[in-house]
C-alpha cells in the first residue's frame, strides 16, 4: 500500500486518502440537496453517529455540523473530552482537548469551533436568517438548541432531509471506491493469513488478539467491528460470539471470520467466511450452503431502479420459507445496509431509506441470517448463520467487491 | 463495587431530597461516563459516539433505570427501553424532575415528559458534578488500581520507541499494549487517548501535516507521550513522560527537571481549601515567569474518576472550587519553551491535608533510552 504524497491525519492516526476536491464534491452535493429541498441551512445532528462528521469534514468527534447555503460550514467539536464550554466561536484552542486535535488540513469552506452554549450556536444558525432549516437525523435535536433557534427565528420551518442526503451519500465516488478497496485489501491480507493463524491448541482469545493487533498494525483506526469467532462444535449450537476466549482450537470446531474494520483512509467494507476445523459434518456444511444460497438469492435482486430494500427482504423471506428454512428478523437487526465512512451507513433495511429503490453506484452489504436447527438436541434448539459480502450496485445488478469464493473453507482435513 | 454504588446513589438521593425532586434524569451519560458512575460498572465505557443515547433515571428509592433517548441505532451495543415508551408515572408523583446535562436532553424526550407527566424540569447539573468530586476510600482505591495498570502498561513503551518505527506504528503498538491490559474497546482512539510528538532532541517537531507514513523515530530523538484513558474497573487514568533515545542535551535535562519541579510544587500545595486557580497562579509565579515561559492553554490540573476530565478543571470556572480531602486530580503542568515541543510530567494524585499524594508509581526521571 503506497500512499506517497498523502498526508497523515493528526500525525499518526490515519492517512488522508481524500482530496480537497472530493470533500468539496460532498459539500456541493449536500448544497444541491438543500436547494432541491428548498432549505437555507442544514444541521447534521449527532453527526458522529453515522460518521457524517469525518465524511463531510475529514474531522472526527464532531457534535454538530451547520451547513448554510453559501457561507462557510461550522463543525462543532464534541464536548465530552473538554467539558468546558467555549464562549468564543471565532477561535478554537484545540490544546484544551484530549482527543480532538487541530485539523491538519482544513477542509475548504469548513471551520471548526469548540462546543459552545446553545445560545451561541443558535446565533450562528440564525445569522443568515434562514426560513427553512433542513435536519439530518432530526430525532437527535436537543431541546435547548431547538428553543434557542426558535427564539431567534420564531417562524422558521424545520424539515427532515435525511433521506435525500443519505441517497446522495450512498452513491460512492471513484475516490471513495479507491479508499474502500484499500480497506478490502488490508482485511484480505489478514483473511489470507487465517490458515496460519488458526493453529490447533491456540486459544480463541489469543487468535482474536492477534487478528485485532494485525488490523491496527496495518493502519486500521476508528470503530473496529469484527474479528474471528468461535462458532462452536460441529453439531452443537455455539454460545455467545465472544464467550469462549479460553477455548483451544481443535478438530471438530467451527470458526467464522467477520471483518468490517476501517482501513487506511478510514473507510469500511465487510465480509465473512466460515471455516471448518477438520472435515465438516453434513449438517454444518448444509447450513453454510443454505446461508450462501439465501445470500445469493437476495443479491440477485439488488438491481438499480428496481426493488427497494424492504421488497428484497420480502422476497427473500418468501424464498427462505419455500426452502423450508427460517429467516431471522427483529427490530433493530438489519441485514442489508450501506457502509463506507462507517460500517453502518444509510441506505439500510428497517430504517428511513428502506422503501427506496436501489441506485447505481451504491455500495451495500448483504447478510440474511437463517436458522440452523439441531433436532438431535431438541426441537427448538437453533442458531443463526449468515455470510457477509459487499457489493457495488452496477447497471446490471450487484458487483462483488470482495472477489473470493463464498464456500466453506476446510482446514486440517 | 456494591459499596461504591450504594454510596454514590445515597449522594444522589441526598441531592434529590435537598431539592425536593422525585427523580433525576441524566442525559448524555457519555459526559463523564455517568452511567458507569451511577451503576458502578467495571467494564470499559462504550466508545464515542455510541454512548450518547444513554439516559439514566435515578429514583428516590435508589433505583437506576437505563433508558434510551431515541430508538437505538442498529449499531448500538445496548438496546435499552425507549424513555418515551416507558411509563414513568410512579417515579414522578410530585412532577419535579432534576436534570443533569440538560443541554443534551432531546426535544422528543422533553416534549414527551411535559405532555405525559407535566413535569417541572430543574437543572441540577452543577450540584451533581460537585457531589462526584469527592471520592470515598473505595473509589480512591479503584483509581489507584487504574493508575497501577497504567504504570504497568507504560513499562512497555521504551521497547516500542526503539527500533526505528514510525509514530503511527508506535501509537498502534502502544494502544495494543493497553489492549493487552484489557483496555479493549471498539474504538481505541477514544479509550486510549494518546498525544505524542517526536523530534531530534533540542529541535522542534516537524510542522504538520506530515507526509505518509509519518515521522520515523530514530536515535537522537526526544519523544513526549501523554496518555489519558480508561482501564477496566470503572476508572480512568493518565500519565505523561518524556523519552530521549541517546544522550539528552542540557536543555532537555533542564526543562524536564523544571516540569517535574512544577508538578511537585503544585502537588505540595494542593491541600483542602486551595483552588485550582490558585495552584495555576503559583505555577505561573514560581516556575513559568522566572524562566520567561508562557502559560499553555491546555488543561493541566483536572479531576479524574469515571471520566478522564472532571471538575475541578484549570480551563473553566470550576477552577474556583476549593479542593477537598479525597479529590483525585491529574496534575500535568506544561513547560513549553518557545519554538520547542512541550515537556509534561503528568500523574494522578489524591488530595490530602498534607498536599496531594501521587497514585502512579512510574518514575519521574527523564527516560534515557540506549
Amino acid at each position: 500500500m503506497n500512499y506517497k504524497g498523502k498526508y497523515m491525519v493528526n500525525r499518526y492516526e490515519q492517512v488522508e486518502l481524500f482530496s480537497r476536491v472530493e470533500y468539496r464534491r460532498r459539500l456541493d452535493g449536500i448544497r444541491r440537496v438543500m436547494k432541491e429541498q428548498e432549505v437555507d441551512t442544514s444541521l447534521f445532528l449527532e453527526c458522529g453517529e453515522e460518521a457524517y462528521d469525518h465524511w463531510l469534514t475529514g474531522q472526527r468527534y464532531l457534535d454538530l455540523i451547520i451547513v448554510p447555503a453559501a457561507d462557510e460550514c461550522i463543525g462543532v467539536c464534541m464536548s465530552e473530552l473538554n467539558e468546558a464550554l467555549c464562549d468564543d466561536p471565532e477561535t478554537t484552542d484545540f490544546g484544551r482537548y484530549f482527543l480532538q486535535k487541530k485539523p491538519d488540513m482544513v477542509c475548504d469552506g469548513v471551520r471548526f469551533i469548540g462546543h459552545a452554549p446553545d445560545s451561541i450556536l443558535a446565533d450562528i444558525i440564525a445569522a443568515g436568517s434562514p426560513r427553512k432549516i433542513g435536519l439530518v437525523l432530526p430525532v437527535n435535536m436537543n431541546a435547548s438548541l431547538y428553543d434557542e433557534i426558535k427564539k431567534r427565528l420564531p417562524n422558521v420551518e424545520f424539515t427532515d432531509i435525511s433521506i435525500p442526503v443519505a441517497k446522495f451519500r450512498s452513491v460512492k465516488s471513484d475516490e471513495e471506491m479507491y479508499a474502500i478497496m484499500q480497506s478490502r485489501n488490508m482485511q484480505m491480507k489478514v483473511m489470507e493469513a487465517l490458515p496460519q493463524i488458526f493453529r490447533l491448541g491456540r486459544t480463541i482469545g489469543e487468535m482474536q488478539h492477534e487478528v485485532s493487533s494485525l488490523f491496527m498494525e496495518m493502519g486500521s483506526t476508528g470503530v473496529r467491528n469484527g474479528n474471528i469467532h468461535y462458532s462452536g462444535p460441529m453439531d452443537e449450537p455455539g454460545g455467545p460470539r465472544d464467550g469462549s476466549p479460553d477455548h483451544k482450537l481443535q478438530i471438530g470446531d467451527r470458526m467464522s471470520a467477520l471483518f468490517e474494520v476501517p482501513g487506511p483512509g478510514h473507510q469500511c467494507i465487510a465480509f465473512e467466511r466460515h471455516y471448518s476445523i477438520g472435515a465438516p459434518s453434513k449438517g454444518y456444511e448444509a447450513s453454510v450452503n443454505n446461508a450462501i444460497d439465501v445470500h445469493n438469492f437476495a443479491v440477485s435482486l439488488m438491481k438499480p431502479d428496481s426493488l427497494s430494500l424492504s421488497q428484497i427482504a420480502d422476497k427473500t423471506r418468501e424464498y427462505v420459507h419455500s426452502k423450508g428454512l427460517e429467516l431471522f428478523e427483529s427490530r433493530g437487526w438489519n441485514w442489508m445496509h450501506s457502509l463506507g465512512a462507517f460500517f453502518y451507513d444509510q441506505f439500510s433495511l428497517e430504517d428511513y431509506t428502506d422503501k427506496l429503490p436501489l441506485i447505481e453506484g451504491q455500495m451495500l452489504h448483504c447478510h440474511p441470517l437463517i436458522y440452523r436447527y439441531f433436532p438431535n438436541i431438541g426441537p427448538d434448539v437453533r442458531e443463526g448463520i449468515h455470510l457477509v459480502n459487499t457489493y457495488r450496485i452496477g447497471p446490471d445488478g450487484a458487483e462483488d467487491l470482495i472477489g473470493i469464493p463464498k464456500d466453506l473453507v476446510v482446514l486440517f482435513e | 463495587m456494591e459499596s461504591i454504588k450504594r454510596n454514590r446513589i445515597e449522594r444522589v438521593i441526598k441531592l434529590m431530597n435537598a431539592n425536593g425532586l422525585d427523580a433525576v434524569l441524566v442525559s448524555n451519560c457519555a459526559l463523564g461516563n455517568l452511567n458507569t458512575w451511577l451503576l458502578a460498572k467495571e467494564d470499559m465505557p462504550l466508545h464515542i459516539p455510541f454512548n450518547r443515547n444513554n439516559l439514566c433515571l435515578v429514583t428516590t428509592k435508589g433505583e437506576v433505570l437505563e433508558l434510551c433517548a431515541r430508538e437505538p441505532h442498529p449499531c448500538d451495543w445496548y438496546k435499552y427501553p425507549l424513555i418515551t415508551e416507558t411509563d414513568l408515572t410512579e417515579y414522578l408523583p410530585n412532577k419535579r424532575l432534576g436534570l443533569v446535562n440538560p443541554t443534551y436532553l432531546k426535544k422528543v424526550v422533553r416534549d414527551d415528559l411535559m405532555e405525559k407527566y407535566g413535569t417541572e424540569l430543574i437543572d441540577v447539573s452543577d450540584e451533581f458534578h460537585l457531589l462526584k468530586m469527592e471520592k470515598t476510600g473505595d473509589e480512591i482505591e479503584g483509581i489507584r488500581k487504574a493508575a497501577a495498570l497504567f504504570d504497568r502498561a507504560f513499562t512497555s513503551i521504551p521497547m516500542l520507541l526503539t527500533g526505528e518505527h514510525t509514530e503511527r506504528e508506535i501509537a498502534a503498538g502502544l494502544r495494543n499494549r493497553f489492549r493487552e491490559m484489557d483496555a479493549e474497546c471498539e474504538d481505541l482512539q477514544s479509550s486510549t487517548m494518546l498525544s505524542m510528538t517526536s523530534a531530534p532532541d533540542g529541535a522542534p517537531s516537524e510542522a504538520e501535516p506530515i507526509l505518509w507514513p509519518g515521522r520515523r523515530v530514530v536515535y537522537g530523538d526526544r519523544i513526549n507521550i501523554k496518555i489519558n484513558g480508561y482501564m477496566p474497573g470503572g476508572f480512568a487514568s493518565a500519565i505523561a513522560r518524556t523519552f530521549v533515545i541517546g544522550d539528552p542535551c542540557e536543555e532537555t535535562r533542564k526543562y524536564w527537571d523544571l516540569a517535574v519541579s512544577a508538578q511537585k510544587l503544585i502537588a505540595e500545595n494542593a491541600k483542602p481549601g486551595v483552588t485550582v486557580k490558585e495552584l495555576m497562579d503559583l505555577f505561573r509565579e514560581k516556575i513559568l515567569t522566572p524562566e520567561g515561559l508562557e502559560e499553555s492553554s491546555e488543561n493541566q490540573i483536572y479531576g479524574i474518576g469515571t471520566g478522564i476530565s472532571e471538575a475541578p478543571r484549570s480551563i473553566d470556572s470550576t477552577r474556583d472550587i476549593p479542593l477537598a480531602d479525597g479529590m483525585t486530580l491529574v496534575i500535568a503542568p506544561v513547560i513549553r519553551p518557545e519554538g520547542k515541543d512541550p515537556y509534561c510530567a503528568g500523574d494522578v494524585f489524591v488530595v490530602t491535608k498534607d498536599g496531594a499524594k501521587r497514585l502512579n508509581r512510574t518514575s519521574s526521571e527523564l527516560y534515557v533510552l540506549q
